[in-house]
């Protein structure tokens, strides 16, 4: 938690084809569950966490790390489901 | 969205670009695709077009994407454009429909088509432009 309603947390991509476009649409579908602000980090470029083709150029193959920040009321639930599913080896 | 959307191709292609979006955005729905097979008369052609504007209609327009711009689908697509609310947006990939799948914010008729080709223009990239360089 690094303010008030603020999650921010760094996960390894686990599917073994990377984050392509099959768990790039589920990301989304689950980020656009919560209300807080979700956006995808890797190194310094960030992303909106709710636009699939977004996430995808950012080309995070597997073992890549990505940062998943949440800003909102549900922030902390956000980070750590859309943390599971890039942690999940076989997603997509 | 408000917007209808129907894809219009040479054979199967629109059939099978709904099959792969359905693989990344399971969940979508209002996308109908028309293939269009060369023994086909014209007057049936246009029959299932405008059967398909019909359906896709909310009162808002019809978006139509095709997959080449001077092709048959295009063409007879085309000749829908002064007698219907619709636009046609020509050259299609897979990254606009995924927009148009997720897209949540209410465009008419005219914003989408313009926004949808610049989507769909910006989304075309060249590896060695993107990839960072060895070592970097």
């Amino acid at each position: 938690m690094t303010a008030d309603g603020v999650v921010e947390r760094s996960f390894k991509v686990r599917a073994e084809l990377g984050l392509h476009a099959r768990p790039a649409g589920q990301f989304v579908s689950l980020a656009n569950r919560f209300t807080s602000e979700i956006t995808v980090g890797r190194g310094d470029e960030w992303v909106s966490g709710c636009s699939i083709l977004s996430i995808l150029s950012l080309a995070a193959e597997h073992g890549s790390t990505l940062k998943i920040r949440a800003e909102g009321a549900d922030a902390e639930q956000a980070v750590s489901e859309l943390g599971s599913l890039l942690e999940t080896d076989g997603a997509g | 969205m408000a917007v209808g959307v129907v894809i219009v191709t040479h054979c199967d292609l629109g059939k099978e670009f709904l099959r792969a979006l359905k693989l990344i955005v399971p969940d979508v729905e209002g996308i109908r695709s028309i293939s269009l097979d060369p023994s086909e008369k014209l007057e049936e052609m246009r029959g299932r077009i405008l059967a398909e504007i019909r359906n896709a209609d909310e009162s808002d327009g019809v978006l139509i994407l095709t997959d080449m711009f001077g092709g048959t689908p295009s063409n007879v697509a085309l000749s829908f454009h002064d007698e219907h609310h619709v636009e046609i947006v020509t050259g299609m990939n897979l990254p606009m429909l995924v927009k148009l799948a997720t897209l949540k914010d209410n465009k008419s008729l005219e914003e989408l088509a313009i926004f949808i080709k610049d989507y769909g223009q910006r989304n075309i990239s060249v590896a060695s432009q993107i990839l960072p360089e060895e070592g970097t």
